[in-house]
């Protein structure tokens, strides 16, 4: 790759280039009114019949649809011919850059050359094996957070316990962006997801960091089984379901919120094959699991809460019965049960392989029955599940489709222009991530029901939302302002200067995508920005440069 | 509706129809409207099937105290539960013979003496919750039991969602997609500012951005990535021309105001909106509220600050507030007596307020008074929904509204004829 100067020269050269970006002189454009009439009807024509590019090698699949019809010239004199078809790009990167993109909150050159020097299933293979990684560099950052490391109970002496949202959004951020072990930090954001806890749920806030450490972080690819029964004795679980509450005796009925969820959003899925009846069971059942204390309690079973109810008479639920067992012994062999089920596998599976490959994988198909298979082989273990979907030719051949989702966004916008953490700007690292993923919506842990961020790629593309992205990715141009060595723009586009604007886009695409800009979108930037390839150099278009290519689509996809 | 076409202001008239027929700068849609080849056609057939209606929805955060908004008069009981709280009534600004309301509504007060004020005390959920999160929850999301991936007006707007419509349809001011708009494409943005592409400092101008990302974005792999970059260049053409007005005049009340402004300007400029949201915060006032004689009270100055922005938003908008109906909600009132601390825990009832057009002026819906209480508080007599659906149903575009609002009644003859 061409940038990955370990130390960025000590004249700082992005002081220089942003300090002139702000001179309207050195703005490469000056004449933009015709110019950006023509591209709006004609040049984007040309831009787009060119789309059929190659890109990062492997096989280009081209789809052909059907497209707009010429529009009329309304008011403004432009009559360049519409297209008349729209050629669609959807190239199949090489298999490290694929796995880059879909294993980690961004790929890098660095990232890509690695998997590359390794082989992608070996690559795969040790970072399921995460906990063999290093990355004590990252804890070391996520310490500057100190409630994401902290207890229920430290979080309620230390006071201000509504901190806790803001320091676990930047935590989760910080790990996602600088933390070395990419697949798991993925999996622990779709098992949040999966057994989504709101943190800014007040009696559950508190106890989120301990969720999320000791519960998600820890059993991210061990056996579902041990994660379903931790998630179960979780207080911020048993606090946001109000599970806590439920009591039976003196004639009350148990709550039938987490009971309910349980079987519907965290194992068999609505169509199970539950009813009602089998949701009243189940709160009998887990009637009595509770907490300690509200503000710093552990788990507690409370026998004189408790009571079998229906079941204790006759019954099963999905196949399960009691066979004289009470207690939190019942309840966790019920839900070990729930683990087990073939519902529950093909379910986890399915949600997997959408994540991972793609929404157009159907609940059925092969990869997901293979994959379901060997999480019931495997006694629930979820590595071997994830790996069987990993080392399918569908994931192989998903193509750069999906849309990250904000999270994705802004993590790998952070990554692309290789910004490096910096202890004494961690609280403006802070209010960034919670300023930014709100203005995008998705704020790590804080999505407001029991279902877990939509992982659709149309929920996350709004108008409002592309404008949004569009204007993060123009501040992410020079590394949200931070300067070197934090952010060293000598890092994107190489120490020597490139000669010309072409041969800029050029080394700045790699590094920032790890692949060429497809060159329908090359072509128009040069455009837009009124430049041509052979065009001399000029380090005030740095920014820009940057900028154009950050908002480019090729940077939307994963 | 038949009062809409004069109501509306000159200049609103202008832009709604240019925008119908011709899109905003001509040029600028035209340049974006081959990505979407029904645009041109769908936005001109929606301007002549569209109503010119706007319902703005305000989400008073944190359990407003609906007893701090109207009271009822001649009734002992509130003073004796809240000494010096409770809302004198020799201070009440008069509704009827039975209510009046804070001193601080002024601007509410002079709505209602133009016909265009209705109050539903003693509104809420039939399902009793006390927790400001999953009753703002279950508001947002227009039930009463379970939850809901979408929001009510998401709901809606999704069923009465044109071929093709304006990406301004719809806008939630706030970080983020409001709940209640949730399963929309409506646009969430902070402030009007947002909505223009910025250069910052780039060196790139935000034409030469837009320039780029019109040429690029037909070449995305993903579909959907193609669709959404089209609107939102849409959007960003539609807003350019009121971006040096982007932001509010000086003598705009800062707080509560911030959030109608963009609401208030994309009205006032005649922009094709039809539904809008805004968040104001703040309301869970457990202690030292205060007296509602005293402009310094800390519960007198959240009304009062409501009271100064609706007052400027309808100033703004002029005539347009003939079609512009602003309904405001909150999860939950507060209960009737004080706690140790002078202030008020969360409770059942609230006030619902319809401002604006199409109102039936006056207080609707049954009153249960103050000594039938929900365990010290006020009963919920009035289901939020039936107001939700009643302003819906009366000045929306036509549309099942059992599918809005699942699980409720909210058939005509339940509504509580707060619309005229």
């Amino acid at each position: 790759m061409t940038t990955s100067p370990a130390e960025p020269p000590a004249d700082s050269s992005s002081e220089r280039a942003s300090g002139l970006a702000d001179d309207p002189d050195a703005s490469p454009s000056r004449s933009f009114g015709r110019r950006q009439a023509l591209l709006g009807l004609g040049v984007a024509a040309v831009a787009v019949t060119a789309a059929a590019c190659e890109a990062g090698g492997g096989t280009t699949t081209t789809t052909t649809t059907p497209s707009a019809p010429p529009i009329p010239p309304t008011t403004t004199p432009p009559t360049t011919t519409a297209p008349t078809t729209t050629t669609t790009l959807a190239p199949t990167p090489s298999a490290p850059l694929h796995a880059a993109r879909r294993l980690s909150f961004g790929a890098t050159p660095e990232w890509v050359a690695e998997i590359t020097a390794m082989g992608t299933t070996a690559w795969i293979d040790r970072q399921l094996a995460w906990e063999s990684i290093d990355d004590r560099a990252t804890e070391a950052i996520v310490a500057s957070y100190p409630r994401a490391l902290q207890t229920a109970s430290e979080i309620t002496a230390g006071g201000s316990v509504s901190s806790t949202r803001r320091e676990m959004a930047a935590a989760t951020m910080a790990r996602a962006i600088w933390g070395r072990r990419h697949l798991h930090e993925m999996l622990v954001d779709f098992w949040s997801n999966h057994f989504n806890i709101d943190i800014n749920h007040d009696a559950s806030t508190r106890h989120v960091p301990t969720h999320d450490r000791d519960v998600i972080r820890r059993l991210a690819t061990r056996r579902f089984a041990d994660l379903l029964v931790a998630v179960a004795k979780s207080p911020a679980m048993l606090l946001y379901l109000d599970q806590a509450l439920s009591r039976v005796d003196g004639g009350r009925l148990p709550i039938e919120n987490y009971a309910r969820e349980l079987l519907e959003l965290h194992t068999v899925g609505v169509d199970g094959g539950y009813d009602e009846t089998d949701v009243k069971e189940v709160a009998w059942l887990l009637s009595g699991w509770g907490i300690v204390t509200r503000n710093d309690g552990g788990f507690q079973f409370r026998p004189q809460w408790h009571a079998m109810g229906p079941l204790a008479t006759g019954g099963d639920v999905l196949g399960w019965r009691p066979n004289g067992r009470t207690g939190l012994a019942a309840g966790e062999a019920f839900l070990v049960h729930l683990a087990r089920h073939d519902r529950t596998a093909r379910r986890l599976a399915h949600e997997l392989a959408v994540r991972f490959i793609g929404e157009h994988v159907g609940p059925d198909d092969r990869v997901v029955r293979d994959a379901a298979a060997v999480y019931r082989a495997n006694d629930t273990a979820i590595a071997p599940m994830v790996r069987s979907l990993l080392l399918s030719t569908e994931f192989r051949d998903a193509g750069a489709r999906r849309v990250k989702r904000p999270m994705e966004w802004f993590a790998s916008l952070v990554r692309a222009v290789q910004l490096r953490w910096e202890p004494s700007r961690a609280s403006n690292f802070q209010s960034s991530v919670t300023t930014q993923l709100a203005l995008l919506g998705q704020v790590p842990l804080s999505w407001p029901a029991p279902d877990g961020y939509p992982d659709a790629d149309e929920r996350w593309c709004s108008a409002g939302a592309m404008v949004a992205r569009w204007n993060l990715a123009a501040q992410a141009s020079n590394g949200f302002g931070a300067s070197a060595p934090q952010f060293d723009p000598t890092r994107i586009l190489g120490s020597t200067p490139p000669a010309t604007v072409g041969e800029a886009i050029d080394r700045a695409a790699l590094a920032l995508l790890s692949e060429p800009l497809a060159p329908s979108a090359r072509t128009a930037i040069l455009s837009a920005t009124g430049q041509t390839s052979s065009s001399v150099w000029r380090a005030t278009s740095t920014r820009a440069v940057i900028a154009h290519i950050l908002q480019s689509p090729q940077n939307q996809v994963r | 509706m038949d009062d809409t076409p004069i109501a509306v202001p000159l200049l609103g008239m202008d832009r709604r129809r240019f925008l119908g027929v011709v899109g905003v700068g001509g040029g600028a849609l035209a340049a974006t409207a081959w990505l979407r080849p029904s645009a041109l056609i769908g936005r001109a057939a929606a301007a002549s099937a569209a109503p010119d209606n706007v319902i703005v929805e305000i989400f008073l955060r944190g359990g407003a105290d609906g007893l701090s908004f109207v009271t009822p008069l001649g009734d002992p009981t509130l003073a004796r539960l809240r000494p010096g709280v409770a809302i004198p009534d020799a201070s009440a600004l008069t509704i009827d013979g039975r209510f009046g309301l804070h001193p601080a509504m002024v601007r509410i007060a002079g709505l209602l003496r133009d016909g265009r004020a209705a109050f539903v005390p003693a509104a809420g959920s039939p399902s009793p919750n006390r927790s400001h999160f999953s009753a703002q929850a279950m508001m947002d999301q227009g039930i009463a039991a379970g939850t809901s991936t979408s929001g009510w007006l998401g709901r809606y707007l999704q069923a009465t969602t044109g071929s093709i419509e304006d990406p301004l349809r719809a806008v939630g001011v706030g970080n983020g997609l409001a709940a209640s708009l949730r399963g929309s494409n409506a646009v969430a943005t902070p402030n009007l500012q947002s909505l223009a592409l910025t250069s910052a400092g780039t060196g790139a101008s935000s034409t030469q951005i837009a320039a780029a990302l019109r040429a690029t974005y037909p070449g995305a792999s993903s579909p959907v990535l193609r669709a959404a970059a089209a609107a939102g260049l849409d959007i960003v053409a539609e807003v350019a021309p009121i971006a040096a007005g982007a932001a509010p005049p000086a003598t705009w009340p800062t707080g509560f105001g911030a959030a109608l402004w963009p609401i208030a300007k994309l009205i006032a400029e005649g922009f094709p909106l039809e539904i809008a949201t805004a968040d104001l915060g703040g309301w869970d006032e457990h202690d030292a509220m205060g007296s509602p004689t005293d402009p310094n009270a800390n519960q007198t100055k959240l009304v009062a600050g409501l009271d100064a922005a609706v007052g400027a938003f309808f100033d703004w908008i002029g005539g347009a507030a003939a079609r512009t109906t602003v309904l405001v909600t909150t999860e939950f009132g507060r209960r009737i007596a004080l706690n140790g601390s002078g202030g008020t825990d969360h409770g059942r009832g609230m006030v619902m307020m319809v401002l604006g057009g199409g109102v039936n002026p006056g207080v609707h819906g049954d009153w249960p008074g103050l000594t039938d209480t929900d365990a010290g508080d006020v009963r919920v007599a009035n289901d939020y929904r039936r107001v939700f659906a009643e302003v819906l149903g009366r000045r929306g575009r036509a549309t099942d509204l059992t599918a809005v609002f699942p699980g409720a009644d909210v058939r005509p003859s339940t509504w509580l004829g707060v619309m005229a």
